[in-house]
């Protein structure tokens, strides 16, 4: 199984870029390319060729579904597995994010000491 | 960053950005106000509430990653209203509008007083151990003043540190890159700018897992620097001008021979995954667990583990968590374990009959592991404190007078056993008195720390210190003769002589001490041993003080 190391992150908000990216790389060592909304993240992907994505829902410019529909367009990226992190974890609104293409929800506030571990188990369920 | 055992130091770094957070709270706040302002003058203008709603959205999120429960709760309402009006185009009633401003003057008052929820005190993770070794530490002290880089090099170089200096920038990295210090002291200002040292140790850390250990100083003190130097990498940061006391306890820390031992958490769960998440969100803080789903074989675990700290599910068959903890209390070893519940129960009453029955806390799950990291490890470094106290000086963190009595005792002992020598040195301060009359206590204080950890610094792991009493220090050396012993603390004395003490006031002065030696079998039990090494130091107080006396040098 090959290993996850390239994550593509966007986030709009500051503050919760830093937790991330210190539970991200930090504590789990992943190589973690941060934008700031939707749209810069569908124009840096191709030269970040990123693993996984890690997209948070609500942001300005383009949203994280969006976002996510503008990536699968891409023919080298139609697969890549896609984690939303919201605030709103209403069981039926999980669902509607699986539906579009997300492999897991994860809902904030996220731990930090944990997020890592999380990202991977998903990270090796998908490989499996 | 590196943390102590050279670990990212994640809890050291959140607690920076929380603090960080904090700060900005009320501007973030004040911006939602204006915004607001603004929809109250423009009231059908749906870009600025969803502006408004964005904001009140980004802000419900970021305070609740940051664990300021109470300002994300309000904020959350605050959304839920600003989305309806959103969706309805407008501020759609008199009465949504007064909820919103209600909200907005709650959220405000929040900012006073930002209480982050309680248990969530994020706590530096526990030092691990690294392997001892003899050899003296090597530091890279970086400074354009050539006063403050030549006087602080040879202030730390008597503490034991091998020091290289630089005047700039460029010969440190090349020094850098060719061979790598244990630790950095780096001055932040250079040619005027005030981030060149943080910048040189970002890029020099750029690519490494592990960034480098690096002391910041600077004459600024401003929050933002601290945090670019906390995301350098950076372990400590000083202000100008550098206490050396201060700077050499945090050296001792960054380098410690015998680092503190990673805590030691047992976890006792009939639920196995419960257990296992204990353990995994303890072990990512750098303890060391063990588990046991089995209550009843608690006991066999506790005795080969020896935890510092145990964690236990209340209800579990065979034996509840409450009766398990009586027992476990009843055995003298373990009267003072910390134990902490973790239980589904919320009920405040039931929590209070545990605490009765021997528990120091109560978790409730689910546990978020951030609150059980912390909470485990206030816990365990009170217990850990309360053993030092007992055994230590509180001040110099070196053996107290009882067992530097005992220590030496033993030593007496092994040496008749082993027919080696064993030499006893007895220290004492010159003019002690007068330094707490002249710059008061605290300064006093300090002087002892200088003198404990100089001691600590060039003695051997093998000699053993202690506080004798008020500036009263006494050394055991093991396979050591007088006149060994007198080299060793002669080159001591010297160096201890030519420390820049620094008072509180900023005055500069120096301290002396004078010694006695008495060694085995000079003399052949631990009492005449120590007596002669009192006449000894008598005698070199009497005749002028600063110098080291064994009974070959003695007049008497």
């Amino acid at each position: 199984m090959q290993a996850l190391e390239r994550i593509l992150y966007a986030e709009d908000e500051p503050d919760i870029q830093q937790v991330a990216s210190l539970a991200l790389e930090m504590v789990g060592g992943f190589t973690l390319k941060t934008c700031n909304s939707g749209l810069e993240a569908v124009n840096e992907i191709e030269a970040f060729e990123p693993q996984m994505l890690l997209f948070d829902v609500m942001m300005p410019d383009m949203d994280g579904p969006t976002a996510l529909a503008k990536v699968r367009e891409i023919e080298a990226y139609k697969d890549i597995p896609a984690i939303f992190m919201t605030a709103k974890v209403q069981p039926t609104e999980v669902k509607a994010y699986l539906d579009m293409g997300a492999v897991e929800v994860i809902s904030k506030p996220f731990d930090p000491m944990t997020l890592a571990t999380q990202i991977q188990a998903i990270w090796e369920r998908e490989q499996s | 960053m590196a943390g102590m055992d050279g670990k990212p130091d994640i809890l050291a770094a959140l607690k920076a950005l929380q603090d960080g957070f904090g700060k900005k709270l009320p501007e973030r706040i004040d911006e939602i106000n204006s915004i607001w302002l603004s929809v109250q003058a423009e009231r059908d203008d749906t870009e600025r509430l969803r502006h408004l709603h964005l904001k009140l959205h980004s802000l419900t999120g970021t305070s609740a990653t940051y664990h300021f429960d109470a300002v994300s709760k309000i904020s959350r309402e605050g959304e839920k209203i600003a989305k309806a009006m959103v969706e309805h185009g407008g501020i759609a009633s008199q009465q949504q509008e007064d909820d919103l401003i209600i909200v907005l003057l709650r959220l405000k008052a929040s900012t006073h007083n930002p209480t982050k929820e309680s248990g969530t005190e994020t706590i530096i993770p526990p030092q691990q151990t690294t392997v001892a070794s003899e050899s003296k530490k090597r530091i890279y002290l970086v400074e354009d003043d050539l006063e403050i880089l030549q006087s602080t090099a040879m202030q730390i170089g008597v503490f034991g540190y091998e020091v290289e200096s630089f005047p700039d920038l460029e010969s440190f990295v090349s020094a850098f890159r060719n061979s790598e210090p244990d630790i950095t002291i780096m001055d932040i200002m250079f040619d005027g700018s005030e981030k060149n040292g943080i910048e040189m140790m970002a890029e020099l850390n750029s690519g490494r897992k592990i960034a480098a250990r690096t002391v910041f100083i600077t004459s600024e003190s401003d929050v933002q620097l601290r945090l670019s130097a906390v995301r350098a990498g950076g372990a400590a940061y000083f202000n100008k001008p550098v206490n050396i006391g201060q700077l050499i306890d945090t050296l001792d820390g960054l380098t410690k021979q015998e680092a503190a031992e990673p805590f030691r958490v047992l976890v006792i769960d009939d639920n196995e995954e419960q257990a296992q998440f204990s353990e995994l969100a303890l072990q990512q803080a750098g303890m060391q667990t063990k588990s046991v789903t089995q209550p009843l074989k608690a006991l066999d675990v506790l005795n080969d583990f020896l935890p510092d700290l145990i964690l236990m599910d209340v209800y579990m068959p065979e034996c509840s968590g409450l009766e398990l903890s009586r027992v476990i209390r009843q055995m003298d070893m373990y009267v003072s374990i910390p134990i902490v519940f973790l239980s589904a129960e919320s009920d405040l009453r039931k929590q209070l009959n545990a605490m009765s029955f021997g528990g120091d806390d109560f978790l409730t799950k689910p546990v978020v592991p951030w609150h059980l990291v912390s909470s485990v490890t206030s816990r365990i470094k009170r217990g850990r404190t309360i053993r030092t106290l007992a055994e230590c000086d509180s001040l110099t963190g070196l053996l107290n007078h009882t067992c530097g009595k005992k220590r030496f005792d033993a030593e007496v002992s092994r040496a008749q056993r082993e027919d080696t020598p064993v030499s006893f040195a007895m220290l004492d301060i010159d003019h002690f008195k007068h330094v707490n009359d002249t710059y008061g206590h605290p300064t006093g204080d300090r002087v002892l720390k200088s003198l404990s950890g100089l001691l600590r610094q060039r003695l051997r792991i093998s000699d053993s210190i202690s506080r004798y009493g008020g500036e009263e220090f006494v050394a055991i050396l093991p396979n050591t003769n007088a006149k060994n012993a007198k080299n060793i603390m002669d080159a001591i004395r010297e160096d201890f002589s030519a420390i820049k003490q620094q008072s509180e006031e900023g005055e500069y002065f120096q301290c002396e001490f004078s010694c006695g030696i008495s060694c085995f079998p000079d003399s052949d039990n631990a009492a005449a041993l120590i007596n002669a090494a009192d006449k000894l130091l008598y005698e070199a107080k009497e005749s002028g003080r600063n110098r080291i006396i064994t009974a070959a040098d003695s007049s008497a």
